[in-house]
C-alpha cells in the first residue's frame, strides 16, 4: 500500500468520523472468555464491534459520570462513536489514543522521566453487507512512537497497526487477511510484559498473513501463516506460522498453548507456550503464560533458548475499578544463571466507556551468580481514550 | 376541620374494633383472624405477626418447624404463612431481627411449599428473591475458623557489611530468595479476616559488593529463615482477597567471610509491611505480595500457594 493510498484512507476515515478499543483479556473474570464477543478480530486488539461497545459501557466502565436514572439500556444505546448510536449499517468508526508517562529508576541518581504517544489511531471497520459482522473490512492508522533502539532514525511514525478483510459465515469459522497481530499466547496489553517483548509479539510487530479460527467441541482453535511485515525491508520479514488452541472448560476457565515457528534470512524463531486465563468471583481473574523460545542465528548457527512467565491477576473493587498484581520472570539464556524477576502492584480504572486510566508500579531484580544488585523501580501512568 | 373529625372519628373507630379483636383473640386463642393480621403494621410488627402466626399454627395441630410433613394446607393457612414469610424478610432487611438457623429453615419450608399455594393476590417470587439475597448476605457475614498449609517463594535483599584485612570498609547486597513451607490460621467471613502464618525458608543468597573500594562476591550461600506473617484481609469478591501484612522475618545466613576479613549482619530479626492480592479456587488460592522490610535496602515479594482445610 502506498503512501498516496493511505493519506486518502486516512481523509476518508477522518471525513466519516470514527476507534480503536480494546477489551482486555482480564475480562474473563466477567464471563466473557472469547475475544470476539467483544473484538472484530477472533484474537482481540483492534476495533471493539457494537457488542463490546456496549459491554465496555455497562459492564466494565464505572457510571458515576451518568445520571442514577438512566438506564443500563440508554448507556448502552449511545455507546457507539462518540457516544452516539450507531448511524450508519455500513461504516463503525472510532478513534483511538495511549498516552503513557514513564519514570524509570525512581528515587536513583538517574531518575529519568518521560512522557510518550504510544499510539494515536483512526481506526474504521466496514459491514460489507451492512447488517452484521458476518463479512468486514477493518483499517487502523495513525502514530506510532520511534522505538528507543531507533531513536534519531526516521522510521515514519505515520503507518497502518493493522488492515484485514475478515469472512465469518457462522460463529464456529471465520477466515482473516490482512497486516494483524501474530496469533500466539495471551494478548495482554502490557506491551513491556516479557511475553511480548521477548516474543517479539508487541504494538508494532504485526505482519501480512491468513487467519484461521474455528471452534469446535469447545475448543478454540487458530491458525495463522504469516509472510512477515510488506512495510519492512525484504531480509528482516519473519515468515512462518502459528497455532493457538484453547479449551473452554468453562466460561471462566480457558487453558490453552500456543506455538510459532518462523524465519527471516538472519533469524530462525521458535515459540512454545502453555497458557491459561480464569475467572474468580465476577469480575476478578488470573491470567498466566510460560513459554519459551529457541532463536537460532543463521550466520553463526548460535542458538540460544529463553524462558518467560507472566502472571496477572486482578480484582475487581467496584465496577470499573480493578487492583492487580503482575508477576514475571524472564531467563534469557537457560544455559546460563542470569534472570531477571519483575513484580508490580497496578491499579486500572475506566471512568466511562472510552477512558481509561492505569497506573503500574514496576519493582524488578537481577540476578546473577556474579553479582548482587540493587532492585530497580519504575512508574507507568497511561492514559487511553477511544471514542 | 369536618373531614379531620370525621378521620379522627374513623381512626377512634379503628382502634376500637382492634381492640376488641384483640380481646377476641385473647379469649378464643385459637382463632387468628386474616383480618388481624392484615390490621397489623408488616413494617413494624415483624416479630408479633411471626408468633402470632406460629401460634395459630399450634393451635391447628401444626408444627411450624415440621411444616412439610403436612400436605393440602387451606388458604387460610397458606395466607398466614405468607404473612409470616414476609415479616421474616423485612424484619432482616430492616435489622429488627436478626437472622437464624431455624427461622430460616421455615422460610425454606414455606418456599417449597409455596409451589403448591393458590394464592393470586400474594406475590411469593418477589419475597423468594429478597430472600435468596437475605440469605446471601447472612452466609457471608458468618465467621469461620481454618487452618492452612502453604508453600511460598520468597525474595529479598538484605544489607551487609564487609571488612577486608586491610580493615576496609564496604556495603555488601546479599539477595536471598527461595522456597518457605508452612502453615497459618485464618479467621473470616465473607467480607474480611484476620491470618497468622508461620513459615521455615531454605533460601539461597548472592552476595556482592556496592563499592569499588572491594571486590567480593559469593553465590549459593544456605540462609535459614523463619518468617512470621500477620494478615488483614479485605474481600471485595467472595473468592478474591487484597491483603495488608506485617512480615516478622528471622534469618541466618552462613555467608564466607574474605580471608581475614568479616561480615557482619546486625538485623537477624527483622519486621515489616507487605500488601497484596489472593485468588482463591475451591481449597486452593493463590497469593502475591509485595512489601519492605525495615532496613533490608529492596523489596520483599512473596508468591504463595495455599491449600485450606474446612470451607
Amino acid at each position: 500500500m502506498n503512501k498516496k493510498m493511505l493519506k486518502y484512507i486516512f481523509l476518508i476515515t477522518i471525513a466519516l468520523c470514527s476507534s480503536r478499543a480494546f477489551s482486555y483479556p482480564n475480562f474473563i473474570g466477567h464471563g466473557y472468555n472469547s475475544c470476539i464477543t467483544c473484538h472484530y478480530n477472533p484474537y482481540g486488539n483492534g476495533p471493539l464491534n457494537d457488542y463490546g461497545r456496549a459491554l465496555s459501557a455497562t459492564a466494565i466502565s464505572d457510571r458515576w459520570l451518568h445520571e442514577p436514572s438512566k438506564s443500563e439500556e440508554e448507556i448502552a444505546e449511545k455507546s457507539g462513536f462518540l457516544y452516539m448510536k450507531a448511524f450508519n449499517p455500513y461504516i463503525r468508526p472510532s478513534v483511538n489514543y495511549r498516552g503513557l508517562n514513564l519514570t524509570r529508576n525512581i528515587t536513583q541518581e538517574n531518575e529519568e522521566s518521560t512522557y510518550i504517544h504510544m499510539m494515536a489511531n483512526i481506526n474504521t471497520v466496514v459491514r460489507l453487507n451492512g447488517e452484521d459482522d458476518k463479512y468486514i473490512a477493518s483499517i487502523s492508522y495513525g502514530y506510532a512512537p520511534t522505538p528507543i533502539a531507533q531513536k534519531g532514525e526516521n522510521i515514519g511514525n505515520y503507518r497502518t497497526r493493522e488492515h484485514y478483510i475478515g469472512l465469518r459465515p457462522n460463529n464456529d469459522f471465520g477466515f482473516y487477511i490482512g497486516f494483524m497481530d501474530k496469533v500466539f499466547g495471551i494478548r495482554v496489553p502490557d506491551h513491556i510484559a516479557f511475553s511480548r517483548s521477548v516474543t517479539e509479539l508487541t504494538q508494532n510487530d504485526q505482519t501480512h498473513g491468513a487467519l484461521i479460527h474455528f471452534v469446535k467441541n469447545n475448543f478454540d482453535i487458530g491458525l495463522n501463516g504469516f509472510i512477515g511485515s510488506m512495510f519492512q525491508d525484504t531480509e528482516l520479514r519473519q515468515k512462518g506460522a502459528s497455532a493457538k488452541i484453547e479449551y473452554n472448560v468453562s466460561s471462566s476457565a480457558k487453558p490453552g498453548f500456543s506455538l510459532l515457528k518462523s524465519t527471516s534470512e538472519h533469524v530462525e524463531n521458535t515459540l512454545a507456550a502453555l497458557h491459561g486465563k480464569f475467572g474468580f468471583s465476577k469480575g476478578s481473574s488470573a491470567l498466566l503464560e510460560i513459554g519459551k523460545k529457541s532463536q537460532k542465528i543463521k550466520s553463526t548457527q548460535k542458538e540460544v533458548n529463553s524462558m518467560y512467565l507472566f502472571l496477572q491477576n486482578h480484582i475487581l473493587l467496584r465496577r470499573g475499578t480493578y487492583f492487580f498484581m503482575t508477576g514475571e520472570y524472564f531467563q534469557p539464556n537457560i544455559k546460563k544463571e542470569s534472570e531477571t524477576m519483575r513484580i508490580g502492584p497496578g491499579l486500572q480504572y475506566f471512568l466511562v466507556q472510552g477512558v481509561e486510566l492505569r497506573l503500574d508500579l514496576y519493582n524488578t531484580k537481577s540476578y546473577s551468580p556474579d553479582a548482587a544488585t540493587k532492585d530497580s523501580w519504575d512508574f507507568a501512568g497511561q492514559i487511553h481514550l477511544w471514542f | 376541620m369536618g373531614l379531620c373529625r370525621a378521620d379522627s372519628f374513623m381512626v377512634l373507630i379503628k382502634y376500637i374494633l382492634l381492640f376488641i379483636i384483640f380481646l377476641a383473640n385473647t379469649v378464643y386463642a385459637e382463632a387468628l383472624s386474616l383480618e388481624v393480621l392484615k390490621q397489623l403494621d408488616l413494617e413494624k410488627n415483624y416479630s408479633e405477626i411471626i408468633d402470632k402466626v406460629d401460634n395459630d399454627l399450634k393451635n391447628n395441630s401444626l408444627d411450624p418447624t415440621q411444616l412439610l410433613s403436612e400436605t393440602g394446607y387451606s388458604e387460610d393457612i397458606q395466607i398466614k404463612l405468607f404473612f409470616k414469610f414476609k415479616a421474616y424478610i423485612l424484619g432482616i432487611q430492616s435489622g429488627i431481627i436478626k437472622p437464624n438457623d431455624e427461622q430460616h429453615k421455615q422460610s425454606k419450608q414455606i418456599i417449597i411449599m409455596s409451589d403448591e399455594f393458590e394464592l393470586d393476590n400474594y406475590d411469593f417470587d418477589d419475597l423468594i428473591e429478597k430472600f435468596e439475597l437475605e440469605t446471601e448476605k447472612w452466609e457471608k457475614s458468618k465467621f469461620t475458623l481454618n487452618y492452612f498449609v502453604s508453600i511460598s517463594y520468597l525474595t529479598w535483599n538484605h544489607s551487609l557489611k564487609l571488612e577486608d584485612s586491610n580493615g576496609e570498609k564496604a556495603n555488601l547486597y546479599s539477595k536471598e530468595r527461595g522456597p518457605c513451607v508452612g502453615g497459618g490460621i485464618r479467621y473470616q467471613n465473607g467480607y474480611w479476616g484476620v491470618e497468622s502464618q508461620l513459615c521455615y525458608g531454605y533460601l539461597s543468597a548472592t552476595v556482592g559488593e556496592d563499592s569499588t573500594v572491594i571486590k567480593y562476591n559469593q553465590s549459593d550461600v544456605p540462609v535459614d529463615a523463619v518468617v512470621l506473617t500477620s494478615n488483614f484481609l479485605w474481600k471485595p469478591k467472595e473468592q478474591v482477597a487484597m491483603k495488608f501484612g506485617i512480615p516478622l522475618i528471622y534469618h541466618q545466613p552462613d555467608y564466607e567471610p574474605p580471608k581475614g576479613g568479616k561480615i557482619t549482619a546486625d538485623d537477624t530479626f527483622s519486621f515489616g509491611y507487605s500488601i497484596g492480592g489472593e485468588w482463591s479456587y475451591q481449597k486452593y488460592a493463590l497469593e502475591i505480595s509485595i512489601g519492605g522490610i525495615n532496613q533490608y535496602p529492596d523489596s520483599f515479594w512473596n508468591f504463595k500457594l495455599t491449600y485450606n482445610f474446612g470451607t
